[in-house]
C-alpha cells in the first residue's frame, strides 16, 4: 500500500483535535434534529385524520439528502482552506519542502485528508439513513447516487479550497474565496439559469426547434445534480426548481395545433452526470495548478532556467 | 562540502546577496556571522533549496542547489531560525512523520526516531505533545528532525536564539558531538563568543558580501591591526611610551599610570625588539602581553558601518 505521510499526519492530528468530536456531534444533531422535527410534524397531523403514509420515509430521506448537501458544501471550505496556507502560517512549510515529499504528495495528502474527514462526518450520519430505511421505499442505488453527488461536491470544493490556499497563502482569504465559490455555484448558477430560462421562454416558439433545453450552467449546481439523483427524479417527483422558475428538463415551447403530434422530447442525460463530469474536470484543473504552485521554488527555478537558456542563446548568437 | 560562487539575490530594490562566495570544508563547523540583514538567512535558504538565487551557483556535496534540489535535500538537514510544530502530535510521532517524509520505512522510522530522541536527550518526552515542550526542547527536537535522514551537512540558522544560557551550552555541546560524528555544520548566530569556542572555520558576511572567511585563527591573524601590546612597569610609563612609539610595527601609543597600550601591526620579531628596547632602557617591566581580539571584536571591526537591512 502506498503511504502518504501528509495524509497520515493530517488524519491523526485532526481526529485528536478537541473540535473534532464537537463538529461531528453538531453535524449529526443538526441532521437528526431536522428529521425529528419532520417526523413530529407528521405525527401531529395524525390527529387531523391524516395517515402516516409510506411516502413519509421517502420525504424524510429527500429532506436529509438536501440538508446533508448543504452541510457538506459549507463544511469542506472550513477544513480545506488552510491546507497550504496553514503550513505557511504555522511555519512548518519550509520543513516539508526540505524532505523528499513532492508537491503532488503534499497536495493530494491534504485533499485526501479533507475527504477522509468529510467521510467521517458523513459516516456518522448513516444511522439516520438507517432509520429512514426502515420505512421502506428506498433503493440502495438511490443512496449510492446521492453519496456520489456528495463525494463529487466535496472533492471539487476541497480541490478549489486547496488551490485558493496555495495561491493566496493566507487561510482567511482562501476561506472567503472558497465560500464565495460555494455560494456562486449553489446560488449564482440558479440565478443565471433562471434569467436565461426566463428570457428564452418569453421568445416566440420556433417550429423548427420546439423543445427548449435548459441552459448548461444549471448543471453546475450541486442542488440540481442531487435533485436529478433522487428517487423518482426522472418523472420530476422532487423539484425545488419552481422556486426559481427553473426548468431542468426539456420543455415543449412550441406546438402547432395541427393534427401532427409534437416531436419527441430530446434525450438528455440526468443532470448529475453532467455535474459529475464538469466537477471532475474542475477538480483535476485545480489540483494540477495547486501542485504546480505549491513547491516554493518551482516557479523561481523555471524562471532561472529560462533566463539561463536566453543568456546561452544570446552568447551563441554573439559568436 | 559546501561551495558558494558569486550568489546574487535581490528582493525588490534591495540586494540581499551581492556576489557572495565561500567554501565550507568537509567535517568543519563553519560559523556564519553577520549583522541583521547581512544575508545569512537568504544564503542558508538558498543552500536548503528553498530559494533560487538570481544568479550564481551553490553546491552541497557536489550537487547544485538549483538544478538538483532532490539530491541536495537528501544530503542536508536544515533547521530554520523560526519554525512551528504540529499540534496534537507527540515528539516521537513528529520525528516519525519527518522520517516518513524522507522515505524511511515505517518500521525503521520508529527506531530512528527513538535513537534521535535519545541522542538529543529527549527520550523522556517521547510521548509528550510537541506543542507542550519548552523552547529549548523544541529546538533540540527540530535538530533531531534535521538529523532524521542522517544527512552529511547541517544548516543551522540561529539555533541558539531564544534559548536560556543553560540550553545554549547544551546546544553547543550537541553541535560538537555532531561534528565528532563527522557532520559538516554551517551555523549562523549572533552569539559570537559561542561561535568562537565552537567553530573551526568562520565567515563574516556584511551587506550581502563575504568580508572574510577561513579558519578561525587565520581570520583573526588577518586582522593584525587590531592587536594591542599592553605593558606594565613599576615606573617609567611615559618613557616606555616614548620608546615604543619609535619601534617598528607600533602605530600608536597611549599611556596611563597603570599601563602603556600600543597598537601594533608587526610580527614576532618586532615584538621581541620592542621588549628589548624597554629592557635596554632599564624600564622595570613586570608585564608585557599581547591582546588578541575576540571574534566579537573582529566582527565589530569588520562590519563597522554596516547598518543591516
Amino acid at each position: 500500500m502506498i503511504r502518504n505521510p501528509v495524509l497520515e499526519r493530517e488524519v491523526k492530528t485532526r481526529v485528536r483535535d478537541w473540535k473534532s468530536p464537537l463538529i461531528v456531534s453538531a453535524y449529526v444533531l443538526a441532521l437528526g434534529g431536522v428529521v425529528l422535527l419532520y417526523f413530529s410534524t407528521q405525527t401531529s397531523n395524525l390527529m387531523y385524520g391524516n395517515v402516516f403514509g409510506p411516502e413519509i420515509g421517502l420525504n424524510a430521506f429527500v429532506l436529509l439528502a438536501y440538508l446533508q448537501l448543504f452541510l457538506v458544501s459549507f463544511l469542506i471550505p472550513a477544513i480545506s482552506s488552510g491546507a497550504i496556507s496553514g503550513e505557511i502560517e504555522r511555519q512548518t512549510y519550509d520543513l516539508l519542502w526540505c524532505s523528499k515529499l513532492s508537491a503532488r504528495s503534499v497536495v493530494f495528502g491534504k485533499l485526501f485528508a479533507s475527504i477522509a474527514y468529510l467521510g467521517l462526518v458523513v459516516f456518522a450520519s448513516i444511522p439516520l439513513y438507517a432509520i429512514i430505511f426502515l420505512f421502506g421505499g428506498l433503493e440502495p442505488k438511490a443512496i449510492g447516487l446521492i453519496f456520489l453527488v456528495y463525494v463529487v461536491t466535496g472533492v471539487t470544493f476541497a480541490a478549489a479550497s486547496i488551490l485558493f490556499s496555495t495561491i493566496t497563502r493566507k487561510t482567511t482569504i482562501a476561506t472567503v474565496l472558497s465560500y464565495c465559490l460555494v455560494v456562486l455555484l449553489m446560488l449564482g448558477t440558479l440565478v443565471a439559469g433562471s434569467i436565461k430560462t426566463y428570457r428564452a421562454l418569453r421568445q416566440p416558439g420556433d417550429p423548427a426547434n420546439p423543445w427548449y433545453v435548459p441552459p448548461k450552467v444549471i448543471y453546475l449546481n450541486p442542488v440540481v445534480a442531487l435533485n436529478s439523483a433522487l428517487p423518482g427524479a426522472e418523472v420530476g417527483r422532487y423539484s425545488v426548481m419552481p422556486l426559481f422558475n427553473m426548468q431542468v428538463r426539456p420543455v415543449l415551447v412550441y406546438h402547432s395545433s395541427g393534427s401532427a403530434p409534437p416531436p419527441p422530447e430530446p434525450k438528455i442525460a440526468p443532470a448529475w452526470q453532467y455535474f459529475a463530469g464538469a466537477y471532475a474536470g474542475g477538480s483535476v484543473v485545480c489540483l494540477l495548478i495547486a501542485v504546480a504552485l505549491a513547491d516554493p521554488t518551482s516557479r523561481m527555478r523555471r524562471k532561472r532556467r529560462r533566463v539561463q537558456r536566453m543568456n546561452a542563446g544570446e552568447s551563441d548568437a554573439g559568436r | 562540502m559546501i561551495k558558494v560562487a558569486d550568489l546574487k539575490k535581490r528582493y525588490g530594490k534591495v540586494d540581499a546577496l551581492s556576489g557572495l562566495s565561500f567554501e565550507v570544508p568537509e567535517g568543519s563547523i563553519y560559523g556564519f556571522v553577520g549583522p541583521n540583514g547581512a544575508g545569512k538567512t537568504t544564503t542558508i535558504r538558498i543552500l536548503a533549496t528553498l530559494l533560487v538565487p538570481d544568479s550564481g551557483r551553490a553546491w552541497v556535496c557536489g550537487a547544485e542547489v538549483s538544478d538538483q534540489p532532490g539530491e541536495v535535500r537528501q544530503q542536508l538537514g536544515y533547521m530554520p531560525d523560526f519554525f512551528g510544530v504540529y499540534d496534537n502530535l507527540t515528539a516521537l510521532e513528529y520525528l516519525q512523520f519527518y522520517a516518513a517524509a524522507h522515505g524511511i520505512r515505517h518500521d525503521k522510522a520508529r527506531k530512528v526516531a527513538m535513537d534521535l530522541l535519545e541522542l538529543l536527550d529527549l527520550s523522556a518526552k517521547a510521548a509528550d505533545f510537541v506543542d507542550t515542550l519548552s523552547r529549548g526542547m523544541k529546538q533540540r527536537l527540530c535538530l533531531a528532525r534535521a538529523l532524521v535522514h542522517d544527512p552529511k551537512v547541517l544548516l543551522l540558522d540561529e539555533p541558539a536564539s531564544g534559548l536560556d544560557p543553560r540550553a545554549r551550552v547544551e546546544m553547543r555541546e550537541l553541535l560538537k558531538e555532531l561534528a565528532d560524528m563527522g557532520k559538516t555544520i554551517l551555523v549562523s548566530s549572533h552569539i559570537l563568543s559561542e561561535l568562537a569556542e565552537l567553530c573551526t572555520d568562520v565567515g563574516i558576511i556584511s551587506n550581502g558580501v563575504m568580508v572574510t572567511s577561513g579558519r578561525v585563527g587565520e581570520v583573526m591573524q588577518r586582522l593584525e591591526s587590531s592587536r594591542v601590546l599592553r605593558i606594565r612597569a613599576l615606573s617609567g610609563h611615559e618613557l616606555a611610551a616614548k620608546l615604543l612609539s619609535q619601534c617598528s610595527g607600533v602605530t600608536s601609543v597611549t599611556w596611563t599610570e597603570a599601563q602603556v597600550s600600543a597598537a601594533f601591526s608587526g610580527g614576532p620579531d618586532e615584538i621581541r625588539l620592542a621588549l628589548k628596547t624597554l629592557v635596554d632602557a632599564d624600564i622595570p617591566v613586570i608585564s608585557f602581553s599581547e591582546d588578541k581580539s575576540s571574534l566579537e571584536q573582529v566582527f565589530m571591526q569588520l562590519t563597522a558601518g554596516s547598518d543591516g537591512r
